[in-house]
């Protein structure tokens, strides 16, 4: 659909504009066009949906009649695309500076780049020196590009043409700000009454409407059960209650008890292709990322280094505009005693430059399961995702990205997870820490511990009786490793058992055997799943090497405070407190001291708090365990722990120092790496754990675990 | 994702219906988003004077001098600054040092020079001059003790002498930007380090205790040395009376 070319008026063929079909469309404004044409728009959404939830349709709804591609007559009105080119970000700052101050270290001439000079007299005829100021680097004003109207994708977008935008700036900028400040609505009442304001819509209510009409934001709802246990999807879209808890789906008057939003994700990235700056960028840096990833690297850098990636450029998935992306999940909780525990999953565009992907606005939510409690079937509510990137890996036609004057084809896939532990463990469909089989890529056995009724993982069982066979090797270790076949097989039996309605205990013994408690959405999916995303082959067949452990998780969080707590005397192995690396407290008490003293010689760049350890240990966040295991911990500990225990502490040290690093690894750094941590786990064991059946609560999973950090950042990249 | 997390406290604005709250809020979050984008993309000079607020402003602050390194990037010095004036006193020898050292033709009698007090290094990290931070003098944060990449020359087995690279340590008290040879320079001034090493301070040299460089203190002799030179800010931790050099990280944000 063409633009009428007569200033900003549309051809719109709705309903009311035609009168019921019985003329031709009428001209109408752009905002008019959109709000006549809302309505259609939003349905694209549950197009080719029939098996999940409701969407925001009623339980019996029929069919939407809208064809998956849009009819020709349903677009937006076509706007100007520029036509600039992309350029490829090619422009790489080698690292280092080489300098030394020697004779040859000639210092180079400045560049100055205006003219900001002052020339003064010198009274004593001494040639006078001419200062260049570099001009001011202020935001140039340049003029503004066009907006790109998506006629077949839906997008989040301003439906408001530049000069509508213009005549409410106002309103827009109030707006803006009172969303940032999370004003209240009696605040923004108020600032609104203010003779002083600009704002056309002078009450809140006023104002939201006005929002509405003029942002689209792509939303679905989901029907879920009111207790927050499960999402009404996949093979649940026609049950009328809740199969965990047993709640009714409706209220008496036939609507949903409760709802879960889900942001699209093909909208937002159409939006984000779309924009002139941030689609330009994503473009350049995809042609990078297939460049680097043909190029081959020393080491990995980024994800284009990655196995995975070279996986999917392989398989010929990464053609034309494809945007490779990290789905993220983490339970939160506020309000303990009310209890609300919500899991947020998001999507982090990884088109978007290293700089720009960590930003909080780019990392976009697409739903927060409804608590209060942790959901009872996460992946019930994984399903609407799922969905959307079915669509996203069949590919999208119609996107019209920034620089480019064609439509193109939107493309993009999954290519790594980012998790904690038990985030994981829900992702894979794990039975975690309580069962013989934990680790994600390997399959060897844990122990159990009668006294404390836990299974933990030292390289050899120390059970009497079992002649302390070796369970798995920390150097050149031949445990079987986890595939997506495998996983898949290990799910199978599981399944199985449930299906033909085995005791809980036979299914249990089978869980904790394999470490595995059925099909999982993301890894091991089941026939039903495989034929309802038929387009997610290639995703699944990545294998466990998709969702690595978070570093940040597996070390900062779990084997650095674990050490300290070892060398503080704070973890004792039957109340033994004389052991050769726990550290006197009057000695710990002083570190803690020294810690917290060491703040205002330690530049903030580098650590914003220190805190006494000794005080504050329990209340240590990760960056805090960064910075000592990184800087502190090295001269704390020397002297004070014999140095055998300090060796040990220095090699997981030196690995963090390569591992926590901006800008990726050498493979020299990643066979230093390797050996570091080789180092750390054997000495552990040896000196730490010494192979004693008592000592056995000293091998947690998070130390074989280590010995995954080396293959991942290989398999998927820094993590 | 931590960071998205914690940002979504602040938008449960509700008790009774945390979730609904919660949802109602983002979408207003992303909405608001939207807006201020297009506003910043499409309309940025109405969009600057309706909000009251310049756009950021990539890159250095306004004032700065770059100084290109033939080697590595730039480095660049950074307000605040004093007008030019001649250097005089010990000020003043140590610069026609420093000028013999880097084998300067024409050394004038007078040097003029502008001094600064902030200085972006080739690590990309921004070194002072003195204490920053809060007013508080207990939150202030040291920014200024850096190490420079040096050489020192060494006997070899045969009698000759050869050059091996060194790092030595000392304050920056402050940058000055001269003009010789027909060309700016840029320096920085720098108190030496004082350690069991090197006890009056002429070299800079730290001592190693348990592995680790340390330092007594400052107090050393004062100099110049090219900017280029400079190359990281380190930090410190005081144990048993001595200083030890902290492992300086790569921090994944500047912010």
């Amino acid at each position: 659909m063409e633009p009428s070319g007569g200033g900003d008026l549309y051809p719109c063929s709705c309903f009311s504009c035609t009168d019921g079909g019985r003329r031709g469309p009428s001209t109408v404004s752009r905002s008019t066009w959109f709000k006549h044409n809302a309505a259609e728009k939003r349905r694209r959404m549950c197009q080719g949906r029939s098996d999940v939830g409701t969407a925001g349709c009623e339980p019996d709804d029929t069919p939407e009649s809208i064809s998956a591609g849009g009819p020709s007559d349903m677009g937006p009105p076509a706007a100007s695309v520029s036509n600039a080119g992309v350029e490829a970000a090619a422009a790489r700052v080698t690292g280092g500076s080489g300098r030394r101050y020697d004779a040859d270290a000639t210092p180079e001439p400045s560049e100055t780049s205006s003219s900001d000079s002052s020339s003064e007299e010198d009274p004593e005829d001494v040639p006078l020196p001419e200062f260049l100021q570099e001009s001011a680097p202020e935001a140039r004003i340049e003029p503004s590009p066009s907006p790109i109207y998506q006629p077949d994708v839906s997008t989040n977008e301003v439906r408001l043409p530049v000069a509508e935008f213009r005549d409410c700036r106002a309103d827009f900028a109030l707006y803006a700000y009172t969303v940032q400040h999370n004003l209240t609505q009696a605040a923004v009442a108020d600032l609104l009454k203010l003779s002083t304001s600009g704002a056309k819509y002078r009450t809140p209510y006023l104002m939201e409407r006005f929002i509405d009409e003029s942002v689209n934001l792509e939303t679905r709802s989901v029907d879920c059960c009111i207790n927050g246990c499960l999402a009404f999807t996949h093979k649940r879209t026609r049950q009328t209650a809740c199969d965990a808890c047993g709640s009714p789906r409706y209220k008496k008057n036939g609507a949903p008890a409760k709802q879960i939003t889900y942001w699209s994700i093909v909208s937002w990235l159409a939006y984000l292709l779309g924009h002139p700056v941030i689609g330009t960028s994503m473009l350049a840096n995809m042609a990078a990322a297939l460049r680097a990833a043909d190029e081959g690297a020393d080491g990995v850098h980024d994800y284009y280094h990655s196995d995975n990636f070279r996986y999917l450029r392989a398989r010929g998935v990464l053609r034309g505009i494809f945007v490779p992306m990290n789905l993220g999940t983490d339970g939160f909780q506020f309000w303990r005693q009310n209890g609300f525990e919500g899991w947020p999953i998001t999507i982090t565009p990884l088109s978007l430059s290293p700089d720009e992907r960590a930003k909080y606005k780019y990392q976009l939510l697409v739903a927060v399961t409804p608590g209060p409690k942790q959901p009872v079937d996460l992946e019930s509510f994984l399903h609407p995702i799922m969905d959307e990137l079915n669509e996203l890996a069949k590919g999208i036609p119609g996107l019209r990205v920034a620089g480019l004057t064609s439509p193109q084809v939107l493309r993009a896939g999954v290519l790594n997870f980012t998790t904690d532990q038990s985030g994981g463990d829900k992702l894979y469909n794990a039975k975690g820490v309580n069962s013989y089989v934990y680790n994600r890529l390997r399959k060897f056995p844990g122990v159990h511990f009668a006294s404390g009724n836990h299974i933990y993982y030292p390289p050899n069982d120390p059970t009497p009786g079992r002649g302390n066979k070796t369970l798995f090797s920390v150097h050149n270790s031949t445990a079987p490793r986890r595939t997506a076949a495998s996983i898949a097989a290990d799910a199978a039996p599981v399944e199985h058992a449930r299906a033909e309605g085995k005791s809980i205990a036979y299914q249990t013994s089978i869980e904790q055997k394999t470490g595995i408690k059925g099909y999982s959405l993301f890894f091991a999916p089941s026939p039903g799943m495989r034929l309802a995303y038929p387009h997610l082959k290639d995703m699944w067949e990545m294998g466990p090497t998709a969702a690595p452990y978070d570093l940040m998780h597996l070390i900062l969080l779990n084997v650095v405070p674990h050490m300290w707590r070892l060398f503080a005397g704070l973890k004792l192995v039957n109340k033994n407190n004389v052991e050769a690396y726990i550290i006197p407290k009057s000695t710990v008490a002083l570190m803690g001291r020294e810690l917290r003293a060491a703040r205002p010689t330690v530049p903030l760049a580098q650590a914003r708090s220190l805190r006494n350890i000794d005080v504050h240990h329990k209340s240590f966040k990760a960056v805090d365990w960064l910075h000592f295991v990184l800087c502190t911990g090295e001269v704390l500990l020397a002297g004070r722990i014999p140095g055998e225990f300090y060796d040990i502490f220095m090699a997981l040290c030196r690995a963090c120092r390569l591992l926590f690093r901006p800008r990726g690894v050498s493979e020299t750094e990643i066979m230093a790496i390797d050996k570091d941590i080789k180092y750390f786990v054997t000495n552990y064991y040896a000196r730490i754990y010494r192979g004693s059946i008592e000592r056995l609560p000293l091998c947690l999973s998070t130390i074989a675990t280590l010995l995954d950090v080396v293959p991942l950042p290989r398999a998927c990249g820094p993590a | 994702m931590e960071r998205k997390i914690g940002a979504l406290g602040k938008l449960i604005r509700s008790h009774s219906k945390p979730h609904a709250s919660l949802e109602e809020n983002l979408k207003r979050q992303c909405k608001a988003e939207l807006v201020s984008n297009f506003g910043e993309t499409y309309l940025s000079a109405d969009w600057t004077s309706t909000t009251g607020k310049r756009l950021a402003a990539h890159g250095l602050p306004r004032g700065n001098f770059v100084v290109v390194q033939t080697i590595g990037p730039d480095c660049a010095l950074l307000p605040p600054t004093f007008a030019d004036a001649n250097l005089c006193g010990d000020e003043l020898t140590r610069m026609r040092a420093v000028l013999d050292q880097e084998q300067a033709i024409e050394v004038p009698l007078i040097i003029r020079a502008k001094k600064y007090f902030r200085a972006k290094l080739a690590s990309g990290k921004i070194a002072g001059s003195k204490l920053v931070g809060s007013d508080c003098d207990k939150h202030r944060r040291r920014n200024y003790l850096v190490r420079i990449n040096s050489t020192e020359q060494f006997e070899l087995p045969d009698g000759s002498v050869g050059q091996r690279p060194v790092s030595t340590f000392g304050a920056v008290l402050h940058y000055a930007l001269v003009f010789i040879d027909g060309q700016p320079m840029a320096l920085a001034y720098v108190e030496r380090a004082i350690s069991a090493k090197d006890r009056q301070g002429r070299f800079g040299y730290a001592a190693s205790k348990y592995g680790v460089e340390c330092l007594l203190g400052l107090g050393g002799l004062r100099y110049y040395v090219p900017i280029g030179a400079v190359g990281e800010i380190v930090g410190t931790m005081e144990r048993e009376g001595v200083h030890f050099v902290l492992f300086t990280r790569e921090p994944f944000s500047e912010s």
